[in-house]
């Protein structure tokens, strides 16, 4: 059933990798940029906010763009 | 594969581990059954699975998946999807749903994703629904999410949600809240929807607060009390479809018990209301055969 791959999956990689990784995926030619921006943003608050909880203490002795940019690479 | 999934009934509750304590205390009688992640109690031990042990044994559960990840490129996870079972068993779960979505390509992304509304993908999914059924002996739900882009798409959403629980033989969770989110980013109109849902599969209903992002574009949160507009969705869905168990989420921003459990009374009320008005127009076309 993996193989091939249908067509719908390569959708389903362009989407998720332009959620994890906006500056090099582009957003699909069918989807409005403002619409993929929430994707974006609710799915980095949703990392941030269980990392923010788990590591508080860390996050305060780190500078906030350094924080912000640790998030993004997890 | 039993038919027996899903025997609960009236006015429930999502249950978080901050509730441990205030639903307790709430006393008994006030909500009728609770639903959890599972992934957020499973492996759990000490207090918390003393905790929960106690509330399995005294209200009805249903399992709520949040990492199944039925629509994704990767193979399933049938390690996990085994000791779900167990868990399931051992708590007396009285079913499971998760969402007809995918939150994982070849890692996870722990949130929501709108599978491609495409005839590939219906095939794709109901397939491994039926996977998922068979290896826990019994019928799942599949919840419509929100989403807020529909990539690919070749059919409607509701026209894929249908042919997806048709080709699985399997049960829907209706979201009331995420058909409200979603008639307003889609300019669609929600009760037209609605009338579309094949009724005799709903399981269960979710109600939930949601978070205004502009006029045509809101955020489902569940981070907020429910509005009119929803409330009106579940009333139309109780009279269309009879008065189907109706549970309330709520995740962030979670008010006193006693906010919360005025929300539940609510339900309940709509519920009670749909089942006189059944009763009342029955009686009255009794009266007009007489």
């Amino acid at each position: 059933m993996q193989s091939p791959k249908p067509e719908f999956t390569d959708l389903q990689y362009r989407f998720a990798g332009t959620i994890r990784d906006p500056e090099h995926v582009a957003t699909l030619e069918d989807v409005e940029e403002r619409r993929m921006k929430i994707y974006r943003e609710l799915f980095y608050n949703n990392v941030a906010g269980f990392v923010n909880s788990g590591f508080p203490v860390l996050k305060s002795l780190c500078d906030e763009t350094y924080w912000q940019q640790l998030i993004r690479d997890f | 594969m039993t038919n027996q999934a899903f025997q609960i009934e009236g006015a429930g509750l999502g249950f978080r581990r901050c509730m441990g304590d205030s639903l307790a205390e709430a006393g008994s009688g006030r909500v009728d059954f609770l639903e959890v992640a599972p992934e957020n109690w499973m492996r759990l031990g000490g207090r918390f699975a003393k905790l929960f042990r106690r509330y399995t044994e005294q209200y009805d559960f249903v399992a709520h998946g949040l990492s199944l990840s039925i629509g994704s490129p990767s193979p399933l996870d049938v390690e996990f999807l085994k000791e779900l079972k167990v868990f399931m068993a051992e708590h007396n779960m009285k079913g499971y749903s998760e969402h007809l979505s995918y939150c994982s390509d070849d890692g996870h992304l722990y949130d929501l994703m709108p599978i491609p509304f495409t005839e590939e993908a219906v095939h794709y999914v109901a397939g491994r629904i039926r996977q998922v059924q068979d290896i826990l002996e019994q019928r799942i739900a599949m919840e419509n999410i929100s989403y807020y882009a529909a990539p690919g798409s070749e059919m409607t959403e509701m026209e894929f949600f249908t042919a997806v629980l048709k080709e699985a033989d399997c049960d829907m969770l209706l979201d009331v809240n995420n058909i409200y989110v979603n008639s307003i980013n889609h300019g669609y109109d929600a009760i037209e929807f609605l009338n579309q849902v094949p009724g005799e599969r709903i399981s269960y209903i979710h109600v939930a607060g949601h978070y205004n992002e502009a006029e045509d574009l809101i955020v489902d949160t569940h981070g907020a009390d429910v509005i009119d507009p929803v409330w009106d969705i579940l009333q139309h869905t109780y009279a269309r479809f009879g008065t189907v168990p109706t549970l309330l989420e709520r995740d962030f921003n979670i008010p006193p018990m006693q906010e919360l459990l005025k929300e539940v009374d609510m339900i309940r009320g709509y519920q009670q209301a749909a089942d006189a008005a059944r009763l009342s127009s029955a009686k009255g076309a009794q009266h007009a055969v007489a």
